[in-house]
């Protein structure tokens, strides 16, 4: 997916990935199994709705989980160097320098007693050997680059003189300070109105461009992720039920459970009566049925499906799908 | 019942807890000394007809001179200390647990009228509460028997006017907190009055906290009764008392008579210790855990 | 025949207490204490037929909400007229209200903190229709609840749970019994599905279309999402900074939306099509505060074609024909619309 016909490298690459929680009642095994790639340069979107381990798999890469939660196993592999178990020295220089997050809530990712231009400059004083001249010349820089204008100004602000939406720009300002390769964004427009969110989402795609930097985007809301991402992996349950390319995953998915999400909205085109929906809930994440988590819900569910666990294989284009009874293209569910 | 308890988080973090166990063992005993406590000894120190005058100031047993009979030794009057202990840790414990629950309903009650109707009412209540927090307690309690004199109730009548506060401070923060939300405005909408409002929806959400405050706040009331007997504005002196166990030894604690004050004393320690390390435990488990 | 909701010139003004010294100002050199007051709502009319839907959209702070929770009458409206099946309800004490209360019922946001977490869901299914019979008749009332539970699609058996043993969308469906438990003509919905993923938010929008068709419910749908809002409404009203700005029937709004702040927000809207109108008008700046409301149009310090009418006169609302109304200065002035 690149210009000039050559593959660009690998910047993360995460295998078996399996981050549990050992709780009171039972483990729950919020990521069972996630692998995906991602290129430098790419937009990625991690699909799935709550409780499907998709944050967890953002806290997993940068070594935020706490117990009773664990990685149990897998790889996570960031230019080569398998981080999923380094220790936390490590994993304090890989923060913020090679990886960023940002998270959903603008207001509490903020601290609300230090100004902005502080929460800045420590950044910088962390990550960089910028001298106090230099580093507020970056961060006004970094300012302006997000959309706020008397940036000089504004580095004595506190956050609660902002809005909402300056608030998330002013966070994707503290991410991409130190330049780092790898953003996770986790909901980072959920919070935000409609018409704040469109100016958010075309920010963090052009920054990302401009730093030639890769991004995790991490959502619920397929609408949001299909304008801005290259590819999409869906998650289900703590596994990767679909993954492709943006556009055959969203236009013709092969898993009936990205086919059942993409029929569930409203689609202003196509008017129905009434919205196609998944039937049931959720399953326990405690209490997986055997074989495929979907099949309770699933409409072409047959035997195979309540004995054997379907693993990701190649159905059609750029599609890779968990599923025994693929959609087809054009098939409905 | 029995079973959904012994299966809960509750009680399997109990039992990996060593001060928690420690802490309901202690309140225990308590518990037993206050239902039983006259069955467990022989002697009743406050019926003059069962003491000797010949035996008083006996040591503890286990000390020279000392007799069986009197386990911890006998006071100026030939009570038996550990007789006037148990009478007087049933009269504390059960003026702390009345007074605790005299101001848990009053400060509740305050406390809900002002965070759902605010205003006026709310200032109100606010502002002597304000007041009286700025006052140590245990000079309210002072100054409120000698006005209306000592004797039980008004020892359950200070405590009562110094202890309703904090509850109507927590339960008024509460309160206002849930009033914001929606299953209430969804209470309002099926037309309920606003009576049935603070009852029904209001006063079950606001209860967590103060099953803490209370459980500390009897320790609390145990000392302050303590002290205000020992002043001798408190509980009078034809009735058991630790406070007054303690002044009555102080006299000759110098004299090398200590057994008559250290016992009482550390009868309210253990108490209050065991009721903390309680108390502490609770605070934890009742904390609303965020995943 | 009279409509089942109308609504006049309803305003809401919300008035903050902040301390003393938040309050005092010096103008012309003497001191004032300022009222601060947050004008939510401002001079709303609609109305809403038997078995229609009409959804109220805009983003957060244009007081959709507000809108609803006055109608409700959760607040009293500052002032204004409320009629509910022709009956005024705008004064009403609580009395007065408890048989309107059957007419008209609510259904709210965060399933979280929708229900009460120490009641069981027979009881909070039960309460208002108790309300209205009497407590006594909690034996009569156990039957319809059942009914109601398996109508919304739970069972018998979850009666005795208590709300956190419940997913999100499962609360949503209890807190439908609960409005329906007294047979509303008129359900106000504010944002039911936004908290909820997208497969549920489908299961419980064809549960309410469902509902509807079966109970010949008329609602008020509050919602900031505009794919939803398609699909459900009927006829929609766009809100900001309190005012209406524009109505339509649903076709001609998505079709020919006319404000300027409604093709905004159409065109920001993300959408899983590929081949959406590129009409995009993208606004720059922030909301004002409801504190201070712009002089003149209110949305004109972020509309990209104000000019200097919009600072000296409110525009008002203005039918364009085909059930179409529009409050902008441009319908004067459309040689002014230069995208």
């Amino acid at each position: 997916m690149s210009m000039d016909g050559q593959t660009p490298e690998t910047l993360l690459s995460v295998r078996d990935l399996r981050t549990w929680f050992h709780t009171f009642s039972g483990v729950v095994k919020a990521v069972n199994g996630v692998s995906f790639d991602l290129a430098q340069g790419e937009i990625m979107g991690l699909v799935g709705e709550s409780g499907g381990g998709k944050s967890v798999v953002g806290f997993s890469v940068l070594g935020l989980i706490d117990p009773p939660g664990r990685i149990e196993g897998g790889e996570i592999r960031l230019a080569g160097e398998d981080i999923a178990q380094a220790p936390e020295d490590r994993m304090r220089k890989i923060r913020g320098k090679e990886i960023a997050m940002i998270f959903q809530d603008p207001m509490t990712s903020l601290n609300p007693v230090h100004t902005i231009g502080k929460q800045m400059d420590e950044m910088l004083r962390l990550h960089t050997d910028l001298d106090e001249a230099g580093r507020k010349t970056r961060c006004i820089e970094m300012l302006e680059s997000v959309g706020i204008s008397q940036a000089e100004d504004r580095l004595r602000a506190y956050p609660h003189q902002f809005s909402g939406g300056m608030r998330q720009r002013v966070v994707i300002a503290i991410a991409m300070l130190a330049h780092p390769k790898l953003i996770i964004a986790d909901e980072p427009t959920t919070a935000l109105d409609v018409t704040i969110q469109s100016q958010i989402l075309k920010l963090m795609k052009r920054q990302v461009a401009e730093h030639g930097a890769s991004m995790i985007l991490i959502t619920h809301d397929l609408a949001v992720v299909s304008e801005v991402v290259d590819k999409i992996t869906v998650l289900y349950c703590g596994q990767v039920v679909e993954r492709g390319d943006v556009r055959d995953v969203i236009s013709n998915p092969s898993h009936p459970y990205t086919r059942g999400l993409i029929d569930s909205i409203p689609n202003p085109d196509d008017r129905q009566a009434r919205l196609k929906q998944i039937p049931g809930t959720v399953p326990d994440i405690r209490n997986l049925p055997k074989g495929c988590n979907f099949r309770d819900r699933c409409p072409r569910a047959q035997a195979r499906c309540a004995e054997e666990e379907p693993k990701l294989t190649h159905t059609r284009d750029s599609l890779y799908s968990a599923c025994h009874f693929p959609v087809a293209a054009g098939e409905s569910a | 019942m029995m079973q959904t308890f012994l299966a809960s988080q509750f009680f399997f973090n109990w039992r990996r807890n060593l001060s928690a166990i420690i802490g309901s063992a202690i309140i225990a005993v308590f518990i037993v000394i206050v239902a039983f406590g006259p069955l467990m000894v022989a002697q009743n120190p406050y019926d003059l007809t069962q003491l000797n005058l010949l035996d008083s100031y006996k040591p503890p047993a286990w000390l020279p001179g000392g007799d069986p009979q009197y386990w911890l030794g006998t006071d100026g009057q030939g009570r038996d200390v550990l007789a006037s202990i148990i009478y007087g840790t049933r009269v504390s414990a059960l003026i702390g647990i009345a007074a605790m629950l005299c101001s848990c309903l009053i400060g509740t009650t305050l406390g809900l009228l002002a965070g759902f109707y605010g205003g006026r009412l709310d200032a109100v209540i606010m502002r002597i509460a304000d007041l009286q927090l700025s006052f140590p307690s245990m000079l309210i309690a002072l100054f409120l028997m000698s006005a209306v004199g000592t004797g039980i109730d008004k020892v359950l009548i200070a405590l009562t006017a110094v202890g309703w506060v904090v509850y109507a401070r927590t339960v008024r923060g509460s309160t206002l907190g849930e009033i914001e939300k929606e299953y209430v405005q969804a209470a309002r909408v099926a037309g309920l009055t606003n009576g049935k409002i603070i009852r029904r929806h209001v006063l079950p959400n606001v209860l967590t906290p103060l099953i803490v405050i209370a459980t500390v706040q009897v320790g609390t009331f145990i000392l302050i009764e303590a002290s205000l007997s020992f002043l001798g504005v408190g509980v009078p002196i034809t009735q058991p008392s630790l406070g007054l166990l303690i002044k009555n030894g102080f006299d000759v604690l110098f004299s090398g008579l200590w057994w008559t004050s250290v016992f009482p004393g550390l009868m309210i320690m253990a108490m209050v210790f065991g009721i903390n390390l309680f108390g502490d435990f609770l605070r934890d488990e009742l904390n609303p855990r965020l995943k | 025949m009279s409509a089942m909701l109308d609504v006049e010139g309803l305003e809401q003004r919300f008035h903050l207490n902040p301390g003393f010294l938040d309050r005092l100002s010096f103008e012309g050199g003497r001191p004032r204490l300022k009222d601060l007051v947050v004008h939510a709502v401002n001079g709303v009319s609609f109305s809403i037929a038997k078995g229609e839907v009409l959804a109220l959209v805009g983003e957060s702070g244009c007081g959709k909400s507000t809108v609803a929770k006055t109608i409700a009458r959760i607040y009293e409206p500052s002032a204004g007229r409320i009629r509910v099946e022709g009956e005024d309800i705008s004064e009403y004490g609580h009395a007065d209200l408890l048989p309107v209360r059957a007419k008209m019922q609510m259904i709210f946001q965060d399933p979280f903190a929708s229900l009460n977490p120490r009641q069981k869901v027979r009881d909070i299914v039960a309460e208002p229709l108790l309300q209205q019979v009497g407590e006594g008749a909690r034996a009569e009332v156990a039957d319809k609840t059942e009914a109601l539970l398996a109508r919304v699609g739970l069972n018998a058996e979850h009666a005795g749970r208590y709300p956190h043993q419940f997913s999100g969308g499962q609360r949503q469906r209890i807190g439908i019994a609960r409005a329906l438990s007294v047979n509303p003509g008129l359900i106000v919905a504010d944002e039911p599905v936004s908290a909820l993923d997208v497969s549920i938010q489908a299961q419980i929008l064809n549960l309410m279309m469902d509902l509807r068709d079966e109970f010949g419910l008329s609602y008020l749908f509050i919602s900031h999402d505009l794919s939803v809002v398609h699909h459900i409404a009927d006829r929609i009203g766009v809100m900001y900074l309190g005012f209406m700005v524009e109505t339509a029937p649903r076709d001609t709004l998505f079709a020919m939306p006319r404000h300027p702040y409604t093709r905004a927000l159409l065109s920001a809207a993300p959408s899983i099509q590929p081949n959406r109108k590129s009409d995009e008008i993208e606004l720059t700046g922030e909301v004002p505060s409801a504190l201070s409301l712009p002089s003149g149009c209110c949305f004109r310090t972020r509309c990209p074609f104000a000019w200097d009418r919009c600072a000296k006169e409110r525009p008002v609302l203005q039918d364009v024909g085909g059930g179409q109304s529009v409050a902008c200065h441009l319908l004067d002035e459309p040689e002014r619309d230069t995208l």
